[in-house]
């Protein structure tokens, strides 16, 4: 008998050993565990702590403890879960059985922590230097959120993209560049800023819309998400329809 | 006889392996629970959280929807038991005169029911 042989019957041996230990652990007698953690818990009930979390973060402003309490989620990426799930709620793609009388707010309590986790997250990774005073008070600077100025549905039957076309402007009209941009649909995340194609403007930036996607549009820290931004339906001359662009003005007032 | 013998000993090695690893490096866990699987620990700071609310807003309707997630038991006897845990463990007192604002506020309530 050669000594490969006897290797591959050990080897074998110790296969069928193990496949028979692994199928008696996890299926005729497995040492069953639950996850009585948050973290353990459905979908669905994850939704109702992460509204919770964000309702108790809107009255008591606590963003210490809301983090905290989020992170027991384990959510891969609390900032992106509690926008998406504002967006379900939008969308009326999810409920809540505890936020049973005004579930819509709760969609606002939602996006309204993620930016105040985004803004706390940003603050503490940048380094501020204090300006140099003499002996008079400081200005402090006050965060004034974008608001929509205008929508227009663009329609070029030539175009090779449904694109979001957004153009921020700071209270004077100037191009705001720099300035990050939160999209967020179901199923996904994506982050712009203004001023990356400067051929259109310092205050511009786009991101491609698949036709029927609804998407939901966010200017940290403190805007509002806007909803209902979607691949408008244009008319050819010849009738039929072909998904078009949005033109979207924003401006901080 | 020694072929025989050299592959049981292998065997069993492997099933002894398995079974540890099954049972003790990579048990099966359960997901997808409930809140009233959840431990107490997580149970107290939940109630917590409906006493933040209802501290706000005096609206206990969001309490006592979350109580019964938590619970089969009445509301306020959940949140008696948070009070407990929570002087147990050392909450803050902040917190725990929270939770009895609370329970006091939903042993009066009609909806302190099961």
């Amino acid at each position: 008998m050669t000594r490969s042989l006897v290797w591959m019957e050990i080897l074998l041996g110790l296969l069928l050993g193990i496949s028979l230990g692994l199928g008696i652990a996890w299926w005729i007698a497995p040492n069953t565990q639950i996850d009585r953690s948050p973290s353990g818990l459905s979908a669905l009930y994850k939704d109702e702590v992460r509204l919770l979390i964000a309702s108790v973060y809107r009255m008591t402003g606590d963003v210490g403890r809301a983090r905290v309490r989020l992170e027991l989620l384990k959510d891969p990426d609390p900032i992106a879960s509690l926008l998406e799930q504002a967006l379900r709620l939008r969308l009326g793609e999810a409920g809540s059985v505890i936020f049973i009388v005004s579930p819509g707010s709760g969609a606002e309590d939602l996006a309204h922590l993620a930016d105040s986790i985004k803004a706390v997250i940003h603050s503490s990774e940048s380094t501020v230097t204090p300006p140099l005073t003499t002996g008079s008070i400081a200005p402090t600077a006050t965060i004034v959120p974008f608001q929509l100025l205008a929508k227009e549905v663009v329609c070029d039957e030539a175009a090779l993209e449904t694109l979001a076309r957004i153009q921020l402007q700071e209270p004077g009209g100037a191009p705001a560049s720099g300035v990050e941009i939160m999209v967020t649909w179901k199923g996904g995340q994506q982050q712009l800023a203004t001023g990356l194609k400067p051929v259109y403007g310092y205050g511009y930036a786009d991101f491609i819309m698949i036709p029927g996607t609804r998407y939901m549009l966010q200017i940290p820290p403190r805007s509002f998400p806007i909803t209902e931004v979607t691949s408008p339906v244009c008319e050819a001359e010849d009738g039929s329809e072909y998904p078009g662009s949005l033109l979207l003005t924003f401006q901080q007032p | 006889m020694n072929r025989l013998k050299r592959f049981l000993i292998a065997l069993t090695i492997g099933l002894v392996v398995g079974l540890l690893y099954g049972w003790l490096i990579s048990p099966v866990v359960i997901v997808d629970t409930t809140p009233e699987m959840m431990s107490e620990d997580y149970r107290t700071d939940m109630v917590l959280m409906t006493a933040e609310i209802f501290s706000n807003s005096g609206d206990l309707n969001i309490p006592l929807h979350t109580l019964k997630l938590l619970s089969t038991q009445t509301p306020s006897v959940t949140v008696a038991q948070a009070i407990e845990y929570a002087r147990a463990v050392g909450y803050a007192e902040t917190d725990i005169t929270l939770l009895q604002v609370l329970g006091a506020a939903l042993s009066s309530s009609p909806g302190d029911s099961p």
